[in-house]
C-alpha cells in the first residue's frame, strides 16, 4: 500500500477510538448534567464532522485566518441547528426567540450547568477535537498516546459510573471496539514506519511493554472499583474535612497568641468636595441596562475561567512533555522505535511497590552516565533548534544525521548557514565525541543561535518533495 | 575520556596525511575515483579485503597495481582461470633432492598485496583456499600454518557480465570482503584526462610509495582506537539487524558484518581527520561494507531490486540518535 494511502487510512481507526471513549463520557456527564434529555450521538456527530470540515479547508489554498474562522463559522451553524433540534424543537426555525433563549441560558452556566451548555461546550470541544486530529499527522507514536490516554479516560468513567450509579449501556459494548480501534491503529502506524512488527512477534519489547501496560492499568482500574466504594469516598472526604478544621484549629491557636489590635487613633480627615446636587454620590450598578450588565458579567466570568484554563493547560502540557522527554531519553535506536513507557520505568515502579523483588535488578539496565555541565547546554541549544525548524515545518526525519539535516534546512535559511554550521559542528563534537566544550565557545554558541532564530525561511513551494534519503 | 581522545587526536593526524598522500598517489592513475579510493584505503586501515566488482576495462587491475605501488609494499597478481588449483596459489610442498628434504615454495598469496583477478573464473575449490587467508592471515600446507607478511590485502576482481563459465562466490567467501566497490565509468571530462595522462608513459610506473609496511601497520593500529560512541555503537548493530528482518531479504548481514562496519567507521573517521565516529560515517559505508554479504529473495530479485536500494530503504528507517 503506499505509505501517503496508508496514512489517510489510519485516520479511520483513530476517529473510531476516540469515539468509543467519547461515547461513554458524554453519555456519563449527560446523565448527570442534564438528565439524559440530549442525544449522545448528536453530540458525538460534532467530532468527525469537525475533522472533516478541517480536513477539507487544510487542502483549499485559504490563507489560515479565513480558513480558522470558516471552520469555526460552520461549528457555531451546526451548533445552533443541533440546539434547535434537540431542545427548541417546538419553536419555528425562523424566530430569533429560541436563539435569545439559548443564548440567555448559556449565559447562566456559572448559576448551573444545564443541557444547552452541555451542548454548547460538547460541540465545542468535540470540534476541537477534530480540527485537531485534521491538522495532526498521526503516526506511531501519536496512535499510542491517543490509545493510553483513552484507555485511561475510558476506565475512570466506568469507575465513576459504577460509583455513582448511573446506568451505562454495557461497558463491554463501549471497551470492545475502543481496543479493536485502537490495536487496528496501533498496528497500522506501526507498519507505515516499515519496521519489521509482525516478524519480532516474540522479540520486541514493546509488545511486552503494551500487554504489560493495559494489564497494569486495568489492574488498577478493577481494584480502584473494588476498594473504593461510596462509604471509603465519605471516609476519605471527611478525613480531609477534619485534617483541615485541624490546621484552621492551628492556625486559629497561633493567630490568638498575637497581641490584639488596638487601632490608633486616626487624624481627622479634612472635608471633602460635595457634589453638585441631582448627582449621586457613587455610581449605581442599576444605572447600567441589565443585557449589558449580563454580557459583561459572562465576559467577566469567561475571562478568568479561560485564564484558569489557560494556566491548567499551560502546567500539564509542561508536565506531559517533561514526561514525553523522560521516556523518550530512555530509548535505544532500533529497527522498532517505542514511544510510551519504557520496561526500565515499569520494573522501577514495581521494585517500589514490592521491595523483596531484589532479583528484578538482574533485569535493571546499566544508568547512562552524567553528561557534562556544557555539553548539555550544548545539547539543550540543538534541541531548542530543533524544536524551532520543526515549528516552522522543517522537521528533523528521525533517520537524518545531523549534517544532513543542516544541509536540508541550510536550503531554507541561506543567510544562516554559517552560524548553523557552527551549532551543528559542536553538538556532534559533543554528542559524539564526548569533547567538553570551553564556556566562550558555549557563549558563542548561543549568539549565534539567538541570530539564527531572527532569519526567515524561504517561502515554501506546495509541490516541494519531502526529504528522501 | 577527554584526555584520551585528545592524545588520540595526534595520532588522527597522521592518519588524514597519510590517507592525503595515499589518495594523491592513486589519484594520478585512477582519475576522479577519490571516493572508491578512499574505500580501498578504509579496507586497508581495517586489515580487510577489497572486491572490486565492475565491467572490464574500467581499471580494476590497474587500482590494485597503484595500491600496491603506493604501499611500498610487495605485490603478486593471481589470474584466477578454471583449471587454476589451490596449490597454485597457496604454495606446494615439494621434495628438494640436493637437500634430500621437503621445501615450501610460497605461492603468489605470500605477498603484501595480492591481486586475485578475476577470481568468479575459478572453481569453489580454488575460491575456498583463499578463505583461510583472508580471514586469519595465514595458510595450512601439510598440516603446517604459515603465516601471511602484514599488512595483508587481497584485492579481488570480478566481472558482472559474463556469467558463462564462471562460478558465484559463496556467502562464506563473500562475507570476508571487508568492502565492495565499483569504478563506473569516468565522465566525459575523467575520460578525456585519463587519454592525456596515458599518452606518454604509464602514470603507473612512476609511483613511489608513501606509505611504507611498518607505517601502515602503525595506522592501523590508529584507526582502532578511534572512539566510537555507545549509541553509535547501537546504531551498527540496529542496521544490520534490520538487514535480518527485511521483508526482501532472505539472508541478512552477520555479526562479522557488524564489526566490519564499525571498524570500517573508525578507519573512515580517522581518515576524515576526526577522533570519533559519526552516524554519517555509518551511513556512507553502509551499502559498500554490507550489500555484497546479503542475498535477497526471489520474490525482489524478480522485480529487479537491487541489494543497493533495500539498503537504503533499511536507512531510512533506521533511527540515527541524536538525542
Amino acid at each position: 500500500m503506499r505509505p501517503d494511502a496508508l496514512r489517510a487510512l489510519l485516520y479511520v481507526p483513530v476517529l473510531l477510538m476516540e469515539m468509543c471513549w467519547l461515547f461513554a463520557l458524554i453519555f456519563f456527564v449527560n446523565h448527570q448534567a442534564a438528565g439524559g434529555v440530549l442525544s449522545v450521538m448528536g453530540i458525538l456527530a460534532f467530532l468527525p464532522a469537525g475533522f472533516l470540515i478541517f480536513a477539507v479547508l487544510t487542502r483549499l489554498a485559504w490563507p489560515r485566518f479565513v480558513r480558522e474562522t470558516a471552520g469555526w463559522l460552520i461549528w457555531a451553524a451546526a451548533m445552533l441547528v443541533a440546539v434547535k433540534l434537540q431542545l427548541y424543537g417546538a419553536w419555528q426555525m425562523w424566530d430569533p426567540g429560541w436563539i435569545v433563549e439559548f443564548l440567555k441560558t448559556v449565559g447562566r452556566v456559572f448559576h448551573g450547568f444545564n443541557p444547552e451548555t452541555l451542548i454548547f461546550l460538547g460541540a465545542a470541544v468535540l470540534w476541537w477535537l477534530g480540527r485537531r486530529l485534521a491538522h495532526t499527522r498521526i503516526d506511531f507514536g501519536f496512535s499510542m498516546g491517543e490509545f493510553q490516554f483513552g484507555l485511561i479516560a475510558l476506565l475512570l468513567v466506568v469507575f465513576l459510573s459504577n460509583t455513582l450509579d448511573v446506568k451505562m449501556t454495557n461497558p463491554a459494548l463501549v471497551s470492545a471496539p475502543f481496543l479493536v480501534f485502537a490495536l487496528t491503529a496501533v498496528f497500522l502506524s506501526h507498519a507505515g514506519e516499515r519496521t519489521g512488527w509482525s516478524r519480532d512477534l516474540f522479540k520486541g519489547k514493546w509488545h511486552l511493554i503494551l500487554v504489560t501496560s493495559i494489564a497494569v492499568i486495568v489492574i488498577l482500574g478493577l481494584l480502584m472499583s473494588a476498594l473504593v466504594t461510596p462509604d471509603v469516598l465519605n471516609a476519605v472526604v471527611a478525613a480531609l474535612k477534619s485534617i483541615w478544621l485541624s490546621i484552621v484549629r492551628l492556625f486559629t491557636f497561633f493567630m490568638n497568641l498575637l497581641p490584639d489590635y488596638k487601632p490608633g487613633k486616626m487624624p481627622e480627615l479634612p472635608a471633602g468636595p460635595t457634589l453638585p446636587p441631582g448627582v449621586s454620590e457613587s455610581p449605581s450598578a442599576e444605572s447600567i441596562p441589565a443585557g449589558l450588565r449580563t454580557v459583561l458579567l459572562v465576559g467577566w466570568y469567561g475571562l478568568v475561567g479561560g485564564l484558569v484554563l489557560l494556566a491548567v493547560w499551560r502546567v500539564s502540557s509542561a508536565i506531559l512533555r517533561w514526561l514525553r522527554r523522560r521516556f523518550a531519553s530512555g530509548a535505544r535506536p532500533e529497527a522498532e522505535p517505542l514511544r510510551g513507557i519504557s520496561m526500565s520505568d515499569i520494573l522501577r515502579w514495581m521494585r517500589r511497590l514490592v521491595p523483596g523483588l531484589h532479583w528484578l535488578n538482574i533485569l535493571r539496565r546499566p544508568r547512562k552516565p552524567a553528561v557534562p555541565r556544557e555539553a548539555a547546554s550544548i545539547r539543550q541549544v540543538y534541541r531548542e533548534f530543533l524544536r524551532w525548524a520543526a515549528g516552522k515545518g522543517f522537521p528533523r526525519h528521525t533517520c537524518q544525521t545531523p549534517h544532513e539535516y543542516l544541509h536540508t534546512i541550510a536550503e531554507q535559511i541561506p543567510a544562516a548557514e554559517d552560524d548553523l554550521r557552527f551549532i551543528t559542528e559542536a553538538f556532534v563534537g559533543t554528542r559524539y565525541g564526548s569533547a567538553s566544550p570551553a564556556s566562550n565557545d558555549l557563549q558563542e554558541i548561543r549568539q549565534r543561535w539567538h541570530k539564527t532564530k531572527k532569519n526567515r525561511f524561504k517561502k515554501r513551494n506546495k509541490r516541494e518533495t519531502r526529504w528522501t534519503q | 575520556m577527554d584526555t584520551m581522545i585528545e592524545a588520540h587526536s595526534v595520532g588522527v593526524d597522521q592518519v588524514r596525511n597519510a590517507a592525503g598522500r595515499f589518495i594523491a598517489s592513486v589519484g594520478k592513475v585512477i582519475v576522479g575515483k577519490e571516493d572508491t579510493i578512499r574505500l580501498v584505503l578504509v579496507a586497508l586501515f581495517c586489515e580487510g579485503h577489497v572486491l572490486i566488482e565492475d565491467i572490464p576495462g574500467i581499471g580494476k587491475t590497474t587500482l590494485a597495481k597503484a595500491t600496491a605501488r603506493s604501499l611500498g609494499c610487495s605485490f603478486k597478481r593471481v589470474q584466477f582461470t578454471p583449471d587454476l588449483l589451490p596449490s597454485d596459489v597457496i604454495g606446494v610442498r615439494y621434495f628438494n633432492q640436493k637437500t634430500q628434504d621437503f621445501e615450501f615454495r610460497p605461492g603468489p598469496i605470500v605477498a603484501n598485496v595480492v591481486l586475485a583477478d578475476e577470481i568468479n573464473r575459478a572453481t569453489p575449490r580454488t575460491q575456498s583456499c583463499l578463505l583461510e587467508s583472508m580471514q586469519e592471515q595465514q595458510v595450512t600446507v601439510d598440516l603446517e600454518t604459515i603465516p601471511l607478511p602484514r599488512p595483508f590485502l587481497v584485492i579481488a576482481t570480478q566481472n558482472p557480465v559474463e556469467l558463462e563459465g564462471t562460478f558465484p562466490l559463496p556467502e562464506a567467501q563473500l562475507d570476508r570482503f571487508l568492502v565492495r566497490v565499483k569504478l563506473g565509468y569516468p565522465s566525459e571530462e575523467e575520460e578525456g584526462a585519463i587519454l592525456s595522462r596515458f599518452q606518454g608513459v604509464d602514470p603507473l610506473h612512476g609511483l613511489e610509495s608513501v606509505i611504507e609496511a611498518q607505517e601502515m601497520l602503525h595506522l592501523q593500529q590508529l584507526c582502532r582506537r578511534t572512539y566510537t560512541e555507545d549509541s553509535v555503537r547501537k546504531y551498527i548493530i540496529a542496521i544490520t539487524r534490520a538487514t535480518r528482518n527485511h521483508k526482501d531479504i532472505q539472508l541478512g548481514a552477520s555479526p562479522r558484518a557488524s564489526l566490519g562496519l564499525h571498524m570500517a567507521s573508525q578507519a573512515m573517521a580517522a581518515i576524515s581527520g576526526r577522533s570519533y565516529v559519526l552516524p554519517d560515517d555509518v551511513k556512507r559505508l553502509t551499502v559498500p561494507v554490507l550489500a555484497h554479504r546479503l542475498t535477497i529473495k526471489t520474490e525482489a530479485r524478480l522485480k529487479v531490486r537491487a541489494t543497493e536500494d533495500i539498503l537504503r530503504e533499511v536507512l531510512a528507517t533506521v533511527p540515527v540518535p541524536v538525542d
